[in-house]
């Protein structure tokens, strides 16, 4: 009994701190889903361990350790469940800078200075506080906090305190919980597909309200179109844009010199794009791809993205805009067909790679650096990451010159592309007073010189029109011209209940299951695209139903 | 042992056992370096990205030649509660696993050693707790610490619901009814109250469970993600595992500032059972040696 205890013990103690190893580190990359996983993985680890060493001396524990590992099965389902909920959308949209970016200026110079804390102001005495949440980490977490402590400063009658969540999922996760005990934020920013979920919480005031009341609609008019249109809901602003994006098409300037492409025209179309994949595609003598010509995740905002392209809706009716809650998904007609077609042709001509669903995976980082190393010549990502693609570039050899392109459409598809990020969302917690200056909050960081103070520091686009006109913005432009091709881009897409995107209830947490069902189609799992798409729709129109069934 | 084997007389045998034992040798510690490289993995992974500057393409070796230390610094730079994160993630994984442990404890001895009417029922409830999953009682705990105690940033908020579990009572309970009756009769002969045996005789007994219990809880708290997540705001109130999410980027995966953050806080973890690891087992078995 002695010899098999220290066994035992030895074992477990190994166990357990490899176990604790991966939890951490898993914790460090963020993902929530391997945050709880890993835990999991401990306890039932360490539920095993415990199970032996009390049998060494007992039998009757034999049946303690069944249930005590049942439990922790139980729990382990439970956490993928509710991790399902949030895991979606952190890649999600928009997006964002990064220490690398804010440093991009010094690149690679002197080491890149990180996000110096900024410490919050001290409030003015007799203020009134407001409690704002949000989701950013890192070098937005502190771009933020700096408007925040103009905010403060520029007035004394509100003193906002800025609290981080770490991430948009965690936010919303936190604010649904959080709806039961009735403390709640007076500000919370909450991304792009929550929003039918927000409007839902009846916990919300539109920001409409407070604009109707002062008449300020000069506001609204000086908003990004598409930008408004994607928080308007039913002819209703419901909350604030704060920071926005939309995703573009990268291409390797050097790589199309090389094999004889206009590196200043980048494809635009299916064919051109796979036409040009083909040239761009370099192979070793075995066969192997050395430079692909387009590597992709398999993403779910893409392929919403590429609805919008098409001019088709993602679900009826009208993407859910206007007056009738939306009810049936339609993304397995031919608009979405024709996307992962297209990805499967390219894979299949043996010139691009899939490296996988999106969300959840590190495939967006093998794809960044693959591009960044050269060995990439086109991707698809979000315009708020070309700050990190440049630096990334220059500090793996300067192989790459970065090209932005809009993303590809079939030949003669009408449409364009849906803006994603985060936005404001105002409560009805707290006074009236409180509420005020959560508008007075809300309405400083939608002032022109705030936004270009924050897109400029960001990468994302500012959502008000005339921060285009203001110094900060203006010298953005000229250290990263390819930023204009996503403005064109987002200024080129025709208004629709389309391009404005969908609002559905339960979006947060569809994306993962759309990826499966595309990598089920690309790795010829399943042999048609409509037969995948067909799959998934089904299984996410279950998951709405159950959501509209609690909220009518 | 080989010293013994090379006086042998038979000189031939010696020599080719002595190459086969030193064959079994390299042998052992190339097995033992593999398993440890495997085992230490991570750590080396996660120090070949904290050095590698902010970069989108890490690889999977660092270029030696340009090695960026900074980010270790600037870690503490960008986040100054680092420090107070992992003395907040401390204090309450070592007050919870203190407190299952007398919970547990005291709980089990009654259910193993008392004869009391509804014990069996008690102990069901007990084991019904086990079924229902976390998630299911987040809501409730929540109201209670949150809205009707206002304990949001606190260090009681963090611990007290998970004083007491229904696991710990279990195994606790399981061990202690295999400990004979026999000794209770004889130390209460001997003049021994219900609480000295307890102190003196069972407790000293259960070492080993108490030692997976201790183990167990510490792991479990210390790996909390939800609800320090959802019972703090202020940053000085975070544990280590919501904390250092403060390092990852918004957008882009940018690992050196998360990697370096990530080591910063597993190092008083790790540095502690290294050097607490034989202490530990030793007292576990010494237990079970007695028994």
């Amino acid at each position: 009994m002695n010899l098999k205890s220290m066994k035992t013990l030895r074992q477990f103690f190994s166990l357990a701190l490899v176990a604790m190893l991966v939890a951490t580190l898993m914790a460090a990359c963020g993902d929530n889903t391997a945050t709880t996983a890993p835990a999991t993985t401990a306890a039932a680890a360490a539920t095993t361990a415990a199970g032996t060493a009390t049998t060494a001396a007992a039998t009757t524990v034999a049946a303690a350790a069944t249930t005590a590992a049942a439990a922790a099965t139980t729990a382990a389902s439970a956490t993928t469940a509710a991790s399902a909920t949030t895991a979606a959308g952190t890649a999600t949209t928009a997006a964002a800078t990064t220490a690398a970016a804010g440093a991009a200026t010094t690149a690679a110079a002197a080491p890149a200075p990180t996000a110096t804390p900024y410490p919050t102001v001290a409030p003015a005495a007799g203020s009134v506080k407001i409690t704002f949440w949000h989701g950013f980490s890192g070098f937005n977490a502190a771009i933020l906090q700096q408007m925040v402590n103009k905010f403060n400063s520029s007035q004394a009658k509100y003193y906002v305190e800025a609290i981080t969540n770490s991430n948009y999922d965690d936010t919303i996760a936190k604010f649904r919980t959080s709806l039961a005990g009735g403390a709640l934020p007076n500000v919370v920013q909450i991304y792009d597909i929550g929003t039918q979920a927000m409007i839902d919480t009846k916990k919300i005031i539109p920001v409409q309200d407070f604009i109707n009341k002062e008449n300020l609609q000069s506001l609204v008019q000086d908003l990004e179109p598409a930008v408004a249109s994607y928080y308007t809901v039913n002819n209703t602003l419901y909350s604030m844009p704060l920071n926005s994006s939309s995703p573009v098409m990268y291409y390797d300037k050097n790589a199309f010199k090389e094999v004889g492409l206009d590196p200043e025209k980048p494809p635009t179309t299916y064919s051109e794009v796979l036409a040009a994949a083909k040239k761009l595609v370099k192979k070793d003598a075995s066969g192997k791809i050395t430079r692909s010509g387009m590597d992709f995740s398999l993403y779910g905002w893409i392929l919403e993205q590429q609805m919008a392209e098409q001019g088709a809706l993602l679900v009826e009716p009208n993407n859910g805009r206007t007056g009738t809650r939306a009810n049936k998904l339609v993304f397995n007609s031919e608009a979405g067909q024709n996307w992962l077609n297209f990805l499967k042709s390219v894979q299949d001509a043996g010139v691009g790679r899939s490296l996988g669903r999106h969300s959840g995976t590190t495939a967006n980082t093998t794809v960044a650096a693959n591009f960044t190393k050269g060995e990439a010549a086109m991707t698809f990502e979000s315009i708020a990451t070309l700050r990190n693609y440049i630096t990334s570039a220059a500090n793996s050899g300067g192989k790459v010159d970065v090209g932005v392109g809009y993303l590809p459409k079939p030949d003669n598809a009408k449409g364009g592309v849906i803006i994603g990020g985060a936005s404001l969302w105002i409560t009805t917690q707290g006074t009236p007073d409180q509420q005020q200056g959560s508008w007075e909050f809300v309405k400083f960081t939608a002032q022109p010189e705030n936004q270009s103070f924050f897109a400029s520091n960001t990468g994302y686009y500012p959502t008000r029109k005339a921060s285009y006109d203001l110094p900060d913005m203006k010298e953005a432009l000229v250290k990263y011209p390819q930023f204009k091709v996503a403005i064109d881009q987002l200024r080129a897409t025709p208004a629709s209940p389309a391009t404005a995107g969908a609002v559905f209830g339960s979006f947060s947490g569809s994306r993962q299951n759309v990826e499966a069902a595309m990598d089920q189609f690309l790795t010829g799992k399943v042999p048609t695209a409509k037969q995948a798409l067909d799959e998934v729709v089904k299984k996410e129109n279950d998951r709405l139903e159950e959501y509209n069934s609690t909220v009518k | 042992m080989s010293a013994e084997v090379s006086r042998r007389p038979d000189e031939v045998h010696s020599s080719s056992y002595q190459v086969m034992e030193v064959a079994r040798k390299v042998g052992v510690y190339f097995l033992l370096l593999l398993a440890s490289l495997i085992v230490l993995f991570p750590i080396l992974f996660s120090l070949s990205l904290a050095l590698q500057g902010s970069t989108l393409a890490p690889s999977l070796i660092p270029d030696f030649s340009k090695l960026d230390f900074s980010s270790f610094g600037q870690a503490f730079a960008q986040e100054p509660n680092l420090g107070r994160w992992i003395i907040n993630s401390f204090v309450v994984s070592l007050t919870v696993t203190l407190g299952q442990l007398v919970t547990s404890a005291l709980a089990a001895y009654a259910l193993a050693t008392l004869e009391f009417p509804g014990k069996n029922i008690f102990f069901m409830v007990f084991l019904a707790t086990l079924m229902i999953p976390w998630e299911a009682t987040v809501i409730p705990n929540y109201l209670t610490i949150a809205r009707d105690l206002g304990w949001k940033d606190s260090y009681q908020g963090l611990i007290v619901p998970f004083l007491a579990t229904g696991f710990g009572i279990f195994l606790l309970r399981q061990y202690f009814m295999t400990i004979p009756k026999d000794l209770y009769e004889a130390a209460v002969i001997d003049g021994c109250g219900r609480t000295r045996y307890l102190w003196s005789i069972l407790l000293p007994l259960s070492r080993p469970a108490l030692g997976t219990l201790a183990v167990y809880a510490f792991l479990n708290t210390y790996n909390q993600y939800y609800w320090p997540l959802l019972i703090t705001d202020s940053s000085v109130w975070r544990t280590t595992q919501v904390g250092i999410t403060a390092f990852r980027q918004t957008e882009a995966a940018i690992f050196n500032l998360q990697m370096a953050g990530t080591l910063i806080v597993m190092l008083p973890t790790l540095l502690l059972l290294i050097i607490g690891q034989r202490q530990l087992v030793r007292g576990l078995t010494a237990g079970a040696l007695k028994g």
